[in-house]
C-alpha cells in the first residue's frame, strides 16, 4: 500500500513541476494575500 | 528540555527564520517561498521562508481559472506517507503555540463524548471549506474563494494579520468587518486553548484531517503491536488527544504514551526493533 502511495505522490509531483506549479506557489506565496490573512 | 519540544521550536525557526520581516512588516520574497512546509504555516507570516500546504491548495482552487494543484497534492501526500500526523506533533509551529497556552494555569477541560464527536467535524469542515464550498462558488459565480484561509483560519491571523498590522501602517487601514470577525475567532481559540488541549488541532483542522488518514501507512509514527496490546484503555485515557487506540487516525505520535503503557507494545515505528531486544532483555 505504502509504495503505491509514493509512487502516486511522485508522479503529482512531477506533473506539478512539470507544468510550473512551484512558481504558481511562490507567486502566491511571496506576497501579501490579504484577502487570506482576513484582512478587509 | 524533551526531544520533541527541541523538534517543534527547531521546525518553527526553521519555517521562520525571516526575523527582519517582523520588524519591517514585510513578507520573505525568496525562492523557497516556492516550497511547501510540512505543517500549518502562514505564508503571509513576515517570517515565513516557505508555503502553507493548505493555503497553497486553496490559492489553486480560488480565483477565476481553475486549475488541479497537482504539485501540493504530491506534496500532501508524500508528507502523509512519510509522517502522518507526527507532523502535527512534533513540527507544527501553531501546534506549538497551542501546547504552550495549554500549560497555562488554569481548569482545564477533560476530553470524553462531546470532544470525540466535535474531532469528526474535521473532516467536514476540510472537504466543505477547501474543496466543495470553493469549488460550487467557482461554478456559480465564476470566482473561487479561500474560504477556510479568508473566514477561519486563526493561525493565518496571529501569525500573519497580528504582525503585519501592527507593523504596516498601509495594511492597518484596510482592515474592516472581515478583521473584526477573524480577530474574534482567534480571540476565542486562544481562550480555549487555556483550557482545551490543542483545540483548533482536534476540532478544525483540515491538515492535520489529511494527515490522520495515513496514520496507519505512514514510514514514521506510533504503532502498536496488536500481540501486545491488552486494550485496556490506559494510552487513550492518558492521551490529550480523541485517541481511541495509540497511532490511530487522531494520534499526533507525541510518543508521551510509551511510558505508561503496561505491556510496552507502543513504540515508534523506527524503534520497533530496538523495543523488541528491550522487551526480549526483560524476559530473558
Amino acid at each position: 500500500m505504502r509504495k503505491y502511495i509514493f509512487l502516486a505522490a511522485a508522479v503529482l509531483l512531477l506533473t506539478g513541476l512539470w507544468q510550473g506549479d512551484p512558481g504558481r506557489v511562490w507567486q502566491k506565496a511571496s506576497r501579501i494575500c490579504l484577502e487570506c490573512i482576513g484582512i478587509g | 528540555m524533551a526531544r520533541r519540544r527541541l523538534w517543534q521550536l527547531g521546525a518553527a525557526f526553521l519555517g521562520n527564520g525571516n526575523l527582519a520581516g517582523f520588524l519591517d512588516g514585510r513578507i520573505y520574497q525568496g525562492s523557497s517561498k516556492a516550497l511547501c512546509l510540512p505543517g500549518l504555516n502562514c505564508y503571509s507570516c513576515p517570517g515565513a521562508l516557505g508555503a502553507c500546504p493548505l493555503g497553497a491548495l486553496q490559492s489553486a482552487l480560488s480565483g477565476t481559472v481553475l486549475r488541479i494543484p497537482f504539485y501540493v497534492l504530491g506534496w500532501l501526500l508524500l508528507m502523509g506517507v512519510l509522517l502522518g500526523r507526527m507532523i502535527c506533533g512534533w513540527l507544527c509551529p501553531f501546534g506549538l503555540i497551542q501546547e504552550l497556552l495549554f500549560r497555562l494555569p488554569g481548569p482545564k477541560l477533560r476530553k470524553g463524548q462531546w470532544s470525540a464527536r466535535l474531532s469528526q467535524l474535521k473532516y467536514l469542515w476540510g472537504i466543505l471549506l477547501i474543496l466543495i464550498l470553493p469549488l460550487l462558488l467557482f461554478i456559480f459565480t465564476g470566482l473561487g474563494e479561500p474560504l477556510f484561509c479568508k473566514y477561519v483560519c486563526p493561525a493565518g491571523t496571529l501569525e500573519a494579520s497580528v504582525p503585519l498590522l501592527s507593523m504596516n501602517a498601509s495594511l492597518a487601514a484596510a482592515a474592516g468587518w472581515l478583521t473584526v470577525w477573524k480577530f474574534a475567532l482567534l480571540g476565542i481559540f486562544l481562550l480555549a486553548m487555556v483550557f482545551i488541549y490543542r483545540p483548533f488541532c482536534r476540532f478544525l483542522c483540515p491538515l492535520g484531517a489529511w494527515y490522520g488518514l495515513f496514520n496507519r501507512s505512514a514510514v514514521l509514527g506510533i504503532t502498536v503491536d496488536a500481540h501486545r496490546c491488552t486494550h485496556c484503555g490506559r494510552c487513550s485515557q492518558f492521551c490529550g488527544m480523541d485517541v481511541k487506540l495509540a497511532g490511530d487516525r487522531e494520534c499526533i505520535s507525541c510518543g508521551e504514551c510509551r511510558e505508561i503503557c503496561p505491556v510496552q507494545a507502543i513504540h515508534f515505528r523506527q524503534s520497533k526493533n530496538q523495543s523488541n531486544q528491550i522487551l526480549e532483555a526483560k524476559h530473558s
